[in-house]
């Protein structure tokens, strides 16, 4: 159930030039129940830009702190547009109102040993919180990132450890030369599941890699994230609608996440 | 002290408790009344059925919830994109995506039933016979406490033409309804006309019980990246703080021209944008886009219209109504 709360920034980091990762102090009861995939709307509380804008959710933590638990958030934010500088530009202490989590989340099936994760952009934030709760209940993990170049790649060290990370950049200046999708071929054996969180132009080659697949296993199921530009995240302005094999859906509450097979990509 | 509302003080519910009297009559002359208990209404396609936001906030504190707009057949809706943000505010084309008049009644009118708050089913026909079709059908529906006509949209027996435009058109759709149910019908007036007091006087002499104005201004923003327009369907509605001063100014005009009570939307966020509509002689508010960039809005101005009209000696939100408003005023003292 989403809530509406008043978060403060504890701290505002720039990693890349055009990344900045925000910690954000939320009650315990929001940061337990944040599933990875889901998002939060941040307002900006009267200010422009008039619509919130909907953040994935990296991280998140619980801490004992005196009196209670407090619980933390961590977002990675691609600065440039308007609500994306007006977040990386918070300082500590800032109060930013916000409604959330939102949307469905990842569903980790509890028996599945092997996981490949594919992120492409902002993508890596959910997939790194998908990352670390999988690893957490022991599952091995692959993750495909996928960048323009090397020096827009997050640092390895905010990528979690125990996953294995193998990086395309479209330039070819650091790991695969080409896209993330290249390289699935090589996990279809190996995983029990795909998790995606990219352009519809990476499903797009992702389904035809898949597709092609001739081998014995059953092809791995792929839960793939959706974006649409949003105004509620609450499934009643309908402005945020995908076509499916069965029918229309909103990206803010039956997604983002959705099996591919029920995605009728453009 | 103005009353332009009588209905309330006749029907006497006795006033519940401490602080200023809220409630408003939005159907004097209707036997089957819509009374509510606060001014506070939340907007046509901005709240869904009303369920959505029930664990956010304190939905049954309302004064009323208007539906998303309910159609004979289900819809589809319009293509992607169907939003976009402007300087203060946004566009939007849906394309009323819904289930249809026959999926809503099966799924909502139920639960609404159950509530203290009045729900108000917002409908746009495709055509004067759909409109009339809706509302018998709704008359005797249990949990629908009134009806708002959408004339904004085009009458598609008509060439396409908008009801909403053409008084004549207008007032036949209201008559249809008015004929089909003996329900509270409030007629919702679409800005993008040239004069709208003549269409206002032509809904209510056809039998409106209230009026709700504004609809969203038709407006269009282009990619210029792309270059072709944002909206999959080229145009769309402009809603958000950007259109307040006309729809204050057209509530002004309006509530200066005829009798029923308006309800008055289009840009509030804050009491004092309520406010602003209450002096213009309007008798309750909608709220719609605010709730998109702060949900519980509607809950934060209802408060603040409690202690405002506490702290500034009123003891009846009807006390402010047309306070800016010489016709209104005048009209008031002369029925005293
Ligand atoms: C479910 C979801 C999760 C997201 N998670 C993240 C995240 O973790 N980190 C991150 O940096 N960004 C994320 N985004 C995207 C982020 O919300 C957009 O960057 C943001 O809406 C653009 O806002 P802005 O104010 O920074 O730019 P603006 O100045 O508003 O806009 C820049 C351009 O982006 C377009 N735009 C607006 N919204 C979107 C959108 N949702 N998708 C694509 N284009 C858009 C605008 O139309 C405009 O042309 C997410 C989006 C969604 C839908
Ligand atoms: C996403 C969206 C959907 C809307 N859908 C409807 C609708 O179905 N029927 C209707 O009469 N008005 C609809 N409206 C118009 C609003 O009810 C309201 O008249 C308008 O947005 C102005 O108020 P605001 O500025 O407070 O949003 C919609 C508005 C928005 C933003
Ligand atoms: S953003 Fe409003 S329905 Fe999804």
């Amino acid at each position: 159930m989403p809530q509406q709360f008043i978060a403060r920034v504890v701290h505002a980091d720039p990693v890349l030039p055009a990344n900045t990762i925000v910690r954000l102090a939320v009650p315990a009861g929001v940061a337990a129940a944040a599933v990875p995939g889901q998002f939060l709307m941040l307002q900006s509380g009267g200010r422009d830009p008039l619509l919130p804008r909907p953040y994935s959710i990296m991280r998140a933590t619980r801490a004992a702190r005196e009196g209670g638990e407090e619980g933390t958030l961590d977002l990675l934010v691609f600065t440039g547009g308007r609500g994306g500088n007006h977040l990386a530009e918070a300082r500590a202490g800032d109060p930013f109102p916000i409604l959330g989590p939102l949307g469905n989340g990842y569903a980790i099936d509890g028996r599945m040993r092997r996981a490949l994760l594919i992120a492409v952009g902002h993508g890596i934030a959910p997939i790194i919180a998908l990352a670390e709760s999988a690893l957490a209940r022991g599952v091995e993990v692959v993750m495909l990132v996928g960048a323009p170049t090397a020096a827009s790649l997050l640092p390895l060290p905010l990528l979690p450890e125990e996953a294995e990370i193998i990086v395309a950049t479209a330039d070819g200046s650091r790991g695969h030369h080409g896209a993330v999708t290249d390289l699935v071929a090589n996990y279809i054996e190996w995983t029990d599941a795909i998790y995606a969180y990219a352009p519809e132009t990476t499903y797009v080659a992702l389904r035809e890699t898949l597709r092609g697949y001739r081998g014995a296993r059953a092809i791995p199921p792929v839960q793939a994230a959706m974006e649409r530009s949003m105004a509620c995240g609450m499934g009643v302005c309908l402005g945020c609608v995908v076509e499916t094999t069965s029918g229309l859906k909103t990206v803010c509450r039956d997604g983002p996440i959705f099996p591919l097979d029920a995605l009728v990509l453009g | 002290m103005t009353q332009v509302t009588s209905g309330v003080q006749d029907t006497a519910i006795p006033g519940g408790g401490a602080g200023p009297d809220l409630r408003v009559d939005l159907a004097p002359h209707n036997a089957r009344e819509l009374i509510l208990r606060n001014p506070i209404l939340a907007a046509s396609g901005t709240f869904g059925y009303g369920t959505e936001y029930s664990g956010l906030l304190d939905v049954q504190a309302l004064g009323a919830i208007v539906s998303k707009g309910v159609t004979y057949r289900r819809r589809r809706g319009a293509p992607m994109p169907r939003i976009a943000e402007t300087p203060a505010g946004m566009l939007n084309a849906i394309g009323l995506q819904n289930p249809g008049i026959k999926g809503v009644i099966a799924k909502y009118p139920p639960i609404w039933s159950r509530w203290a708050v009045p729900v108000i089913v917002n409908l746009a026909g495709d055509s004067v016979a759909e409109f009339a079709e809706m509302a018998a059908i709704l008359d005797e529906v249990t949990g629908v406490a009134g009806l708002e006509l959408n004339v904004s949209c085009p009458n598609v027996a008509a060439g396409g033409m908008f009801f909403g435009c053409d008084p004549d058109l207008a007032a036949e759709v209201t008559a249809a309804v008015r004929a089909a149910t003996s329900l509270p019908v409030i007629v919702k007036l679409t800005p993008n006309v040239t004069d709208i007091v003549t269409i206002a006087r032509a809904v209510v002499d056809a039998g409106a019980d209230s009026l709700s104005l504004i609809n969203t201004l038709l407006g269009m923003a282009i990619d210029t990246h792309r270059r072709r327009p944002v909206l999959g369907n080229l145009m769309g509605g402009l809603s958000g703080p950007a259109t307040k001063p006309i729809a204050v100014r057209m509530v002004y005009q309006v509530a200066g021209a005829v009798e029923v009570p308006i309800i008055g939307l289009g840009g509030i966020a804050t009491l004092e944008d309520a406010l602003e509509f209450f002096m213009a002689g309007a008798t309750a508010v909608q709220v719609g886009t605010a709730t998109f960039a702060n949900p519980v809005a509607m809950p934060t101005i209802l408060d603040g219209l409690s202690q405002w009209l506490a702290r500034e000696g009123f003891s009846s939100v009807r006390e402010i109504i047309g306070l800016a408003n010489e016709r209104v005023l005048a009209r008031a003292a002369e029925a005293q």
